[in-house]
């Protein structure tokens, strides 16, 4: 592994100590060390202490210290104990007291990734991340041994983001697994990762990565910079620092991308934006977000151009299904009804006549009764998750129907809006639609399409006051890029995509270029 | 939506007492219609008629407010029907409350109850649309596509015609064929030969508003000839040994109007071109001849002519100038328009019409020999 995995040595680290106390440093008397180190974790029955004592004099103790359960025990036992204990003879015979630190180094532990630590809060974490502590009587320092282990989940297919022609693997709650899957997909040294760790009392480990290069300095100076301002006691998921880094936090619109796909964090990494990984979810973020991009699918990529090019379209066509379809229904039988074709306007009217609702209060009905099935199927044990379907089916159906309450036809609104909530790709971008979807319905039974006109006129007013990490929200379309357009609504073959942005660069050039020249002559 | 009733048709008849117009609507009852669930499934009918009466079309339409219980809703209306009687007596007024409204559309068809009221022919259900203001509207459509006879104008054309100079407005009519009582109750649509069924007939003339004259049939289509409104139709041909026994269909035609002058006085030339196919032969004709071909065109330029001459000659003498040669005559030679504008009264019926027809049989159909000639 070419990164640093142990978080010990990042300064950010030193802020939160220093909020409570100074460094404290390691005592060289190891009983003094062991006596604090047993008042701090008052005894906890995870803590494990090994005592052993060699040298030519058997002065020299020597204890290592490990959580139960943190660690890979195999690790501890072949790596540290055994070549502690095998050792231990040799150092018996020959090593002097003041050479034992260092003959530990060099000769005795066969663990590759070993390193020193001298202050007391360090040793603290290192025992709490699961790594072993080795101390050594006599001395201010420790050796600290990398053989974190514990249960984990295993890579599995993604469960919130599929598809159907691509890769199937997809993050796992270890970050460490997290950074692999990514890096063996980029092999280029230009690929960095930087962590930073968060949370003043979860401490968690949380890694930025990025392509030197290709994603623009600033980009990376501020991710950086909006991580290292969080102040908060704990992260748990990938929410919690979206919220924390996030530009404008009252939109309903989401201003950054989370994915469990590794392909997908590939390709954003690649198109020069920031992957940003935290240690116990299977989501990362991806940073800057323009709105266009929760309409991609990485499958879009995988697939032939045509088909990804009509599916996206389509995707835009069902997010606008599932924000304005009941608003849109609300209008036309309640203000507009002279825009209906006559067989429609015939046909809604006999469905509408007996309905005890005004349109309004049936597709609200209707829409709260939506969110309670929608809420109810998350939230349930699977085991019961069959009654969801079951009662779901009789209160959105043709039981409310028949009861008279509801008309077919906002059944069919309702289906429809609800099925397309689901088939935009993005699971958050569906989120302000469900929000507006009700403002927009107010907007819609007071004003119909007038009302619902000045409603989107603000939303889109309001889209357009957005940016991710300084990047325009609505950007291609605003400020508008021509070239981009390429892979926006639709997406271009790869080659003419290349060819258009080819001539581009040669525009850009030649116009520099022309630049340059009239400079010169002027 | 459940606070209106759409109103179809609108049906407006001459009134002696209460008001000067009595005024017939037509409204759905939209669970009818559909069917299907919502249905009560033919226990009711799928329109309801409401007339009242009033010296003015709006307050006659209020005053249906006294019958129904909902709002009325004007938008869909499909037709504006106006009965026999009023149309005699002139209909120049009425269209003011049907442009200032923003309710009413420029779409619905005039058409003209003929030898009835708007509210007789109203109150005739019909099978197979289950709206009888559609009923109507299509009926009229269709077979002025196909027949060549009757004409449906939007409310909006008949009004640019009625109140420019150099033209004159027509309409369709429509009579009921057989008792009108029977038509009115639901089980008239449930035999296979209704008591009362609603026939599309007759082309009215106008004259400043007024319903001039009803022309049927050749003399109808004689005027549809000129005025380039006929879609298809067929005319029938006569061959060595039976008249009328080859049976042509018109597929298109074109007519270019022109005005020339001549002196001062206007005079006008018509230029008919049509094409079609032989759609049956009933005698021994050899139709695959060029020559036999050549005499059916002569034959179909001649019946053509003749119907055309026909018409002119009856709008001349109710002088109504349906077929717009005043506004030909302004399109083409402004300047004689505005001198003769005055007298053209008199100047129409003594217009000279110069007709020149063009047929061409383009084909003679999936068989080339008839039964007989063998």
């Amino acid at each position: 592994m070419s990164f640093n995995w142990n978080p010990f040595h990042k300064k950010k680290q030193e802020n939160h100590v220093s909020d409570k106390q100074k460094v404290s440093h390691i005592s060289k008397d190891i009983s003094q060390n062991l006596k604090k180190l047993l008042e701090e974790f008052e005894d906890s029955s995870e803590i494990v202490i090994r005592e052993l004592n060699t040298g030519i004099n058997k002065d020299i103790r020597i204890v290592s210290i490990y959580m139960d359960g943190l660690v890979d025990q195999t690790l501890v036992n072949e790596f540290i104990m055994e070549s502690l204990m095998l050792n231990k003879s040799e150092f018996d015979k020959y090593t002097p007291k003041e050479d034992v630190f260092n003959d530990l180094r060099m000769n005795a532990l066969t663990l590759s990734n070993i390193k020193v630590i001298n202050d007391w809060d360090s040793l603290v974490l290192a025992i709490l991340s699961g790594n072993t502590v080795i101390m050594i009587d006599g001395w201010n320092e420790v050796f600290n041994g990398e053989t974190q282990g514990w249960e984990e989940r295993s890579i599995q297919e993604p469960t919130s983001q599929t598809v159907i022609r691509g890769p199937k693997d997809s993050f796992t709650e270890s970050l460490r697994v997290n950074v692999t899957l990514i890096r063996k997909r980029i092999k280029n040294a230009n690929l960095r990762l930087e962590n930073i760790e968060i949370g003043k009392v979860s401490r968690t480990n949380v890694a930025f990565m990025y392509i030197q290069g290709i994603a623009t300095d600033e980009l990376v100076k501020e991710v950086r910079n909006r991580l290292e301002k969080i102040e908060t006691d704990s992260i748990i998921e990938s929410g919690n620092i979206e919220e924390f880094i996030q530009d404008q936090t009252s939109t309903p619109f989401p201003q950054l991308i989370n994915s469990e796909r590794p392909d997908a964090a590939v390709g954003n990494l690649l198109e020069g934006r920031v992957v940003i990984l935290i240690d116990g979810t299977p989501f990362v973020l991806i940073a800057p977000a323009t709105f266009f991009q929760f309409f991609q699918s990485p499958e879009d990529y995988y697939q032939r151009a045509d088909i990804a090019s009509l599916l996206r379209l389509l995707r835009f066509f069902v997010f606008f299904i599932s924000l304005f379809a009941p608003s849109i229904y609300i209008s036309l039988t309640t203000f507009h009804q002279e825009m209906l074709p006559f067989p429609l306007l015939i046909n809604l009217a006999a469905q509408r006549e007996g309905v005890p609702f005004p349109a309004f209060f049936e597709a609200l009905i209707m829409e709260i009764t939506f969110e309670i099935l929608r809420e109810a199927g998350v939230r349930m044990p699977r085991a019961v998750g069959q009654a969801v379907s079951i009662v779901g089916a009789i209160v959105i159906g043709e039981a409310a129907v028949q009861a008279g309450i509801i008309s077919p036809a906002m059944v069919i609104v309702v289906g429809i809006t609800a099925i397309s909530s689901f088939a935009v790709p993005s699971f958050s971008i569906g989120i302000p639609a469900r929000i507006l979807r009700f403002i927009l319905m107010i907007s819609a039974a007071t004003a119909g399409f007038y009302g619902m006109t000045l409603l989107v006129i603000l939303i889109i007013g309001h889209m357009n006051s957005l940016r991710s990490f300084g990047v325009p929200y609505l950007e291609p379309l605003s400020p508008f890029n021509l070239t981009a357009q390429a892979d926006t609504f639709i997406r271009l073959p790869k080659k003419l995509e290349q060819k258009i942005i080819m001539k581009r660069d040669n525009t850009v050039k030649k116009a520099n270029q022309l630049n340059k020249d009239g400079d010169t002559n002027g | 939506m459940d606070d209106f009733s759409i109103v179809t048709a609108l049906g407006i008849d001459k009134a002696e007492e209460e008001g000067r117009y009595e005024v017939t609507i037509e409204l759905v009852n939209p669970a009818e219609v559909v069917g299907g669930e919502q249905s009560t499934s033919g226990r009711a009918s799928t329109t309801t008629i409401y007339s009242a009466k009033g010296d003015t079309l709006i307050s006659a339409i209020r005053r249906v407010s006294q019958q129904t219980p909902r709002e009325i809703f004007f938008p869909y209306t499909q037709t504006v029907i106006f009965g026999e009687e009023l149309a005699r007596s002139g209909i120049e007024d009425i269209f003011d409350l049907l442009e200032r409204n923003q309710e009413f559309r420029s779409t619905p068809r005039v058409l003209i109850a003929k030898d009835n009221s708007a509210k007789n022919i109203l109150s005739i259900l019909s099978p197979l649309e289950k709206i009888p203001a559609q009923k109507l509207v299509k009926t009229s459509k269709v077979s002025g596509q196909s027949l060549g006879e009757t004409l449906p104008v939007k409310i909006m054309e008949f009004v640019k015609k009625m109140t420019s100079d150099g033209i004159e407005p027509l309409a369709s009519g429509v009579s009921i064929l057989g008792q009108s009582e029977d038509g009115e109750s639901t089980t008239n649509i449930e035999q296979t030969t209704p008591n009362s069924l609603i026939k599309s007939e007759g082309l009215a003339i106008f004259k400043k508003g007024k319903l001039m004259r009803w022309i049927d049939r050749e003399e109808a289509r004689g005027i549809l000839w000129v005025i380039n409104k006929i879609d298809s139709t067929i005319v029938n041909l006569s061959c060595e040994q039976k008249t009328n026994a080859i049976s042509f269909n018109v597929t298109d035609t074109r007519t270019s109007l022109r005005a020339t002058e001549a002196n001062g006085t206007p005079s006008i030339d018509i230029h008919v071109k049509q094409e079609g196919e032989i759609e049956e032969v009933l005698c021994k004709m050899d139709i695959s001849n060029r020559d036999k071909l050549e005499q059916l065109e002569k034959q179909i330029e001649d019946n053509t002519k003749q119907e055309i001459e026909r018409a002119i000659q009856i709008a001349k003498e109710e002088n109504s100038d349906v077929f717009g040669f005043g506004q030909v005559i302004n399109r083409g030679n402004p300047k004689l328009w505005r001198e003769i504008k005055k007298d053209y009264n008199d100047i129409f019926p003594e217009m000279e019409v110069k007709i020149k027809v063009d047929a061409y049989v383009m084909k003679t159909g999936m068989k080339t020999k008839s039964y007989n000639q063998e």
